[in-house]
């Protein structure tokens, strides 16, 4: 039996006898070799077409050494830790003649590219990144074929040690932003990083904030479109989605259906968004400001019927307003989870008890009723799930302020809000703001 | 300039309406324009640099701080009387029974936090509101002005009054429309390339400017006649409550109104206080006063401002309101006098 040399009965030691640590000794005639290597992450059929059979095949134990010297997956051989690190990601220590080499056989699994489930549209690529970083980075050089994409990658200091490529043009992107997203990963010290949506809120730099200001999508032709204007992408392994630095609150009413479309039929929309937008958070503000402060605001048959609607109903408008809104955000949360089998039916009892039950009871008005379901649309209406969840958040401040200050709350809390976004930036950039046409010397292009 | 209707300047250019207003008005004109270019002229020769960076740089200490000082509480005043106008203005209007310190209250959280941003959002901020705001306004105007109701014979009887001799008030109540360009003392950090004032930009505010002085004294006059138009409190208000819309949601303009000018009124605020508090901040700089590494000088700042507006809003009533506005319009004056001087001092200085 040839003894194993001592580096990797060390090695065995170090990773604790583990179940899956393999290592293997070839052996043939006065030829041999040693394989080291963990089995659960290593692709066993690669390993024995690629190392051991040709071991078998070829004369001389220097024939296998520069054949393995040459092999494409070959990196260069580190030392402790580093090591022990690089076996746990998949590669393969060969040891022949005293001399050591590190192959790179990884077993990758989840490669397909998944269905874009969560940002779909009607033309456009249908595919969205898968869970493996490689599948995804080729999807996304496929589609980007400029040479001057560069990717970067960097290892996380957290004990996933999780790999992140940063992709970027070199010749677009903005070098303060680059730099800056390259500080801020420096600066992680957090012990567990899960998946890029992890990521992305340790890489803001404020700790208890409302508003993302990092866009996460799964689309590759959205990550081309944003590459091509100069921002940086950053992937994760084991995570389908991307993230995109810096971002604008312009980027989160866009959906990439905006460029498959003509001008005016993307202008209507983007509109309806913003409408949409606007109804969201003003509309159940509005109501408790006419109904309970200044009911003359509207004109006369309208305050009538306002003020009409809430005849019976036993306590303040405002609670009554929360009520709803409460009872609407339970159901759009257990929908989420609802197992398809019982869908059907909570449907039913949320709109029949939402609808016609509580009205008839004179529990709530009639209008109300009309601007909870129009609420619950346009919340949806926002095409990034971040950013709706984050407005739908903004309603209930909006809502607490104008009960407390009445229909100048209404006003002042809406420009409060504007004044908060615009006040936020993005890795240097203004988070909200018209975008006229920059001269070239403030552009810095 | 939109926001004087919510100061008190038409109140005392209705005032002095059988006094000689209208050659005071076109006197303002012309001088506000030519203050205008002086200032823009001065300010390009120092681009990106704020008025206290300026000031410190190029003058004594005895003399920036009195003058730095005097800025920034003149600052305030106009924006605590922009305050008290329209907290006045939306209690007797809209909403009675509201306190008039829970409204201001809600003024003064809100601009509390635009107070401490960044200048550069306050002015991206203003860009925003403003451009929402502006279509509507012009809507409005036009719907004034292409009522039935309007009587051009009141309006023309105004102008016969043309031969008058001006007085000193109604001079700097209207010159008070111009005054926004200084503002730019500290704005001028953001502009890093000389601004353009050329002919077409003095065309454009003269001829804005013109407009709306014609519309700020002439329409309440239009609308409620000549005679007794100095009893009325708030002309303007009143008089947009006498146009309907007879297809609109919001019947009564006067709403619409009060609601639009709330937004200016909040845009003018929070410039006045935002370039009064960044003019204390560069005097004030004690260091003892810091708590987990952030300077708490802004936010002493800004609950005093909060607190004096408060106890104002409650103390004074509309009569005052209007002298003090007035007393305070009267010393304008001064004030660009001591700017023109100082940066006269300072670009001498410059070259040298």
């Amino acid at each position: 039996m040839p003894n194993t040399p001592e580096m990797m009965k060390d090695i065995v030691e170090k990773l604790n006898d583990s179940e899956d640590i393999m290592i293997i000794p070839l052996q043939l005639e006065n030829n041999q070799a040693f394989v080291l290597y963990l089995k659960t992450v290593v692709d066993g059929l690669k390993l024995q077409s690629i190392i051991i059979k040709p071991f078998f095949e070829l004369k001389s134990t220097e024939y296998f050494s520069s054949y393995v010297q040459s092999l494409p997956d070959i990196v260069k051989m580190k030392s402790g830790e580093e090591l022990l690190l690089q076996l746990t990601t998949g590669y393969v220590l060969i040891a022949i003649n005293d001399k050591f080499y590190l192959v790179d056989i990884k077993m990758i699994t989840a490669n397909s590219p998944q269905p874009a489930l969560m940002e779909p549209t009607i033309y456009g690529p249908q595919l969205a990144l898968s869970e493996a970083i490689e599948t995804n980075l080729t999807m996304i050089r496929h589609r980007y074929l400029e040479p001057s994409l560069t990717i970067e990658n960097v290892v996380l200091k957290d004990k996933t040690h999780q790999s992140i490529a940063l992709i970027y043009d070199r010749k677009i992107v903005k070098q303060s932003v680059l730099d800056a997203v390259h500080k801020k990963i420096k600066e992680l010290d957090n012990p567990l990083i899960e998946s890029t949506g992890d990521l992305q809120l340790f890489l803001n730099t404020t700790k208890f904030s409302l508003f993302p200001t990092l866009i996460l999508t799964e689309r590759p032709d959205r990550i081309t479109y944003n590459l091509g204007n100069g921002k940086v992408v950053i992937l994760m392994d084991g995570s389908p989605q991307a993230i995109v630095a810096p971002v604008v609150f312009y980027d989160f009413m866009v959906s990439m259906e905006d460029n498959y479309h003509s001008y005016w039929i993307s202008f209507f929309t983007l509109i309806l968004r913003y409408v949409g937008l606007l109804t969201c958070i003003l509309l159940p503000a509005m109501y408790v400001a006419v109904t309970s402060y200044t009911p003359d605001i509207f004109r006369l048959e309208l305050a009538l019927s306002v003020a009409g609607s809430r005849l019976g109903v036993p306590y303040p408008s405002f609670i009554e307003v929360l009520f709803m809104l409460l009872f609407m955000e339970f159901l759009i949360e257990s929908s989420i989870r609802l197992p398809k089998a019982i869908s059907a039916t909570a449907t039913t009892v949320g709109g029949l008890i939402l609808g016609t039950a509580a009205t008839e009871a004179a529990l709530t008005s009639n209008i109300m009723i009309i601007i909870v379901s129009a609420v619950a649309i346009t919340s949806f209406v926002i095409p990034i799930s971040e950013m709706s969840f984050a407005i739908r958040i903004c309603r209930y401040l909006l809502l607490v302020f104008t009960t407390l200050f009445g229909t100048v709350g209404l006003m002042l809390g809406f420009l409060g809000i504007v004044m908060f976004l615009t006040n936020k930036d993005s890795f240097g950039e203004p988070f909200l703001k018209i975008n006229w046409k920059t001269s070239r010397k403030e552009k810095e292009v | 300039m939109v926001a004087n209707i919510i100061a008190t300047v038409p109140r005392i250019l209705v005032y002095e309406s059988k006094k000689g207003v209208i050659l005071s008005m076109i006197a303002a004109l012309f001088i506000g324009v030519i203050f205008t270019y002086f200032v823009i002229l001065f300010f390009n020769k120092f681009s990106g640099q704020g008025f206290p960076d300026i000031l410190k740089k190029y003058s004594p200490k005895w003399f920036y701080i009195p003058v730095i000082i005097y800025f920034a509480v003149t600052w305030f005043i106009a924006g605590t009387i922009t305050l008290i106008t329209y907290v006045f203005l939306f209690t007797t209007f809209v909403s009675l029974e509201t306190s008039l310190i829970t409204t201001s209250l809600s003024f003064v959280i809100i601009v509390s936090f635009g107070m401490l941003m960044k200048s550069e959002s306050v002015l991206y901020m203003l860009e925003i509101v403003f451009i929402i705001l502006l279509p509507i306004i012009i809507f409005l105007f036009i719907k004034i002005l292409t009522d039935v109701n309007l009587e051009w014979d009141f309006v023309k009887v105004a102008m016969m009054n043309v031969s008058t001799i001006p007085s000193y008030r109604s001079f700097t109540a209207a010159s008070y429309l111009f005054i926004g360009v200084v503002n730019i003392v500290i704005f001028n950090s953001f502009f890093k390339e000389k601004l353009r004032f050329g002919f077409k930009q003095i065309t454009i505010i003269s001829t804005v400017g013109a407009l709306v002085l014609f519309i700020t004294y002439f329409i309440p006059i239009g609308f409620n006649g000549f005679e007794n138009i100095e009893q009325m409190n708030f002309p303007w208000v009143s008089t947009s409550d006498s146009v309907r819309m007879k297809y609109g949601v919001i019947e009564r303009v006067v709403f619409i109104f009060i609601i639009i000018f709330l937004g200016i009124s909040f845009l003018s605020l929070l410039v006045h206080w935002h370039v009064s508090l960044k003019l204390f901040e560069s005097i004030v700089q004690i260091n003892r006063l810091k708590w987990k590494n952030k300077n708490l000088i802004p936010y002493l700042f800004v609950i005093l401002f909060g607190v004096i507006s408060i106890y104002l809003v409650s103390k004074i009533d509309e009569y005052q309101l209007f002298r003090y506005a007035s007393n305070f319009y009267n010393t304008l004056p001064i004030f660009y006098f001591i700017l023109f001087l100082s940066l006269f001092v300072a670009k001498r200085r410059a070259k040298v």
